[in-house]
């Protein structure tokens, strides 16, 4: 019974998926598998979001609450269906030599199993892993148990404060969501809707990839990133860092898609993965400025005020609820803004000694990334010209300040550095991984123009 | 038309490279034992041995014979990383298993980032404050002098649970 209703959510998330995916897709037909990664990736964003809604206004997740959004949804659907209809049939793909064929299918049914571990380990094993339960299990519980409104004791108990009580809400509620649809707290079952984000995550890197890569090596370079070993082993678990990195993912992948297509579709889709991203960790809340500071350069350029607007109404009400609500919940872990002074970063410079280093030992550890940062070092070497195009500009500079923000973070934080390096570095540096192997394919490309270009006649 | 020397070693290059990086990929994952553990124990039905030292824990709150449940730590010095990590592992996972259950491990008001803000701040609560947030009686969780950990639990006496 528990495993049919867990089975309904995730119908209904991407049922409410697709409804997104419609919307914000435009008049624009797409391919079948970024269709798919969309539907995907907007479904197990927005249903959480949705549901921390609902929750602010005193109504907690419930099989009421989903059972509506699945009405909604569906209501949506068959009131759009000449959209649909418009939009069908999606971009078939190009047809395969055997050659091709047989490569590309052994790599997708490799990329499968890395998808099936995660479902399996997902659904198999319980919450072990310190933080899964310490700070993201226990917040799905208690959004289980109680709305939002009135805010719930947990989150003014200071006695809590280990669990970090102001980060953000969205991963827990998913979980919280299939909880309320199996009608109990059985934590495996009840992270159902987390796969879908890998999966979603899988789907988009694909779609990255193929801007600037051939099939196989597209492929190829999915695998290398969605089979990194350290995401296989922490995606199952719960914790908020590989749903982060999908939908920074989702992000940055539609930010280069509207760099080159200037199409207002791309870059809403952009802002909607970006305000998932913000509820998902805090870091995605800075990330997101960082890129949505790109989109707003960008906009200024072009001069295209609509653009900007509209993704900044869609982060608005996205994140904005959240965030407001958060303002009462009392910030006594890190609390960064408030350490991010320039005495305080001038006193504690002496610190890069000891992180940086630490950067780089993590950055070329096999055990955790495979060969992934080597393959973007060699691919940039050998498609240098990447880097004075506009994409190659977007992601590097994505990358520069995505580590100067951890840097920085690193030399104010009020914790002992050495230990919260050993903590946390390795995680923050999934959600680096998606533009790292972005970046790859983008010299990728550069470097095939250049072959190209280097042919006699 | 043939491609120049360097296009094809180049070519060549990023293609074995990509190979590279698969089989580094997949060989981590191959290697990354506890993956595969967890996979062996899904398949078979035995998660839940998975998590057997979290289980000890889980067990010894879900037996304590209160609603809310009042920990108190005797015995353990906040300046050992031993003493910090086990009682942290302790009020943490417990804290996990009992919600929407309470585990009160320090006064209201205290701030709680470490093991070592627990024991620093010496919680050691009256009947009156064990009755008022709802518990009926005090779990102690005790080192020896001779390290070993052991529970005690003490429950409220009738007449002043009445009161």
């Amino acid at each position: 019974m528990m495993l049919i209703a867990s089975f309904i959510y995730v119908l209904i998330i991407l049922l409410l998926g697709s409804v997104l995916t419609l919307f914000l897709t435009g008049s624009r037909r797409r391919p079948l598998v970024e269709v798919l990664g969309l539907i995907f990736l907007l479904g197990a964003g927005a249903m959480p979001t949705i549901l921390t809604w609902h929750s602010l206004f005193g109504i907690g997740p419930s099989r009421l609450t989903v059972a509506l959004i699945a009405l909604a949804s569906i209501m949506v659907l068959i009131n759009m269906r000449r959209w649909v209809a418009a939009r069908l049939p999606l971009l078939p793909a190009k047809p395969a030599d055997w050659r091709e064929g047989f490569l590309g299918g052994a790599l997708i049914v490799t990329i499968g199993l890395v998808n099936l571990i995660v479902l399996i380990n997902t659904l198999g094993v319980p919450l072990v892993e310190w933080d899964s339960f310490a700070i993201w299990g226990l917040k799905a519980k208690v959004l289980f148990h109680s709305p939002l409104n009135p805010r719930p004791p947990f989150f003014t108990d200071v006695r809590m404060t280990y669990s970090h009580l102001d980060y953000p809400l969205l991963t827990p509620m998913l979980v919280a969501g299939g909880y309320a649809m199996i009608g109990q707290v059985e934590e495996q079952i009840g992270r159902i809707g987390l796969p879908l984000i890998f999966m979603g995550q899988t789907l988009l890197a694909y779609v990255g990839m193929r801007m600037w890569m051939n099939r196989i090596p597209a492929l190829g370079m999915t695998l290398v990133l969605m089979g990194c070993p350290y995401i296989v082993f922490l995606a199952p678990m719960g914790i908020a860092d590989v749903p982060l990195s999908g939908f920074l993912l989702g992000g940055i992948v539609y930010l280069l898609k509207w760099v080159q297509s200037r199409d207002t579709c791309d870059a809403l889709i952009c802002a909607a993965c970006l305000s998932f991203a913000a509820q998902t960790k805090s870091e995605g809340l800075a990330l997101m400025a960082i890129i949505m500071l790109i989109v707003a350069i960008i906009t200024v350029m072009r001069r295209t005020w609509k653009t900007l607007g509209a993704c900044a109404l869609l982060i608005v009400l996205c994140v904005g609820p959240w965030l407001i609500w958060s303002m009462g919940v009392p910030h006594l872990n890190e609390n960064y803004h408030s350490q991010l002074t320039i005495p305080n970063i001038i006193k504690n410079t002496g610190r890069l000694s000891v992180i940086l280093p630490a950067l780089v030992n993590h950055i070329i550890d096999i055990e955790l990334w495979g060969v992934l940062w080597f393959m973007l070092v060699l691919m940039a070497i050998m498609g240098f010209r990447a880097i004075m195009r506009p994409e190659g500009i977007v992601l590097w500079s994505l990358i520069i300040l995505h580590l100067g923000l951890y840097t920085v973070i690193y030399v104010v934080t009020p914790w002992n550095v050495a230990e919260l390096i050993n903590a946390s570095m390795a995680r923050l540096l999934i959600h680096l991984a998606p533009t790292v192997a972005l970046l790859t394919a983008v010299h990728w490309g550069a470097m095939q123009e250049q072959n190209q270009e280097q042919l006699p006649g | 038309m043939a491609k120049s020397p360097l296009t094809r070693a180049k070519q060549i290059t990023a293609t074995v490279a990509l190979i590279l990086a698969i089989a580094y990929a997949l060989r981590g994952i191959w290697k990354e034992q506890i993956i595969w553990q967890w996979i062996y124990a899904s398949l078979t039905g035995n998660s839940q041995q998975v998590a057997e030292s979290w289980n000890m824990v889980d067990r010894l709150v879900a037996a304590v014979p209160s609603n809310n449940v009042v920990l108190r730590f005797d015995g353990f010095n906040p300046n050992k990383p031993k003493d910090v990590i086990d009682i942290q592992q302790f009020y943490v996972r417990g804290s996990y298993w009992l919600y929407p259950r309470r585990l009160y491990f320090a006064e209201d008001g205290a701030i709680i980032r470490t093991g070592r803000d627990v024991l620093e701040a010496k919680f050691d609560p009256t009947v009156g404050w064990i009755r008022a947030h709802d518990a009926q009686g005090l779990l102690r969780m005790v080192l020896s002098p001779e390290s070993q950990v052991s529970f005690h639990f003490d429950s409220l006496p009738e007449e002043q649970q009445s009161r």
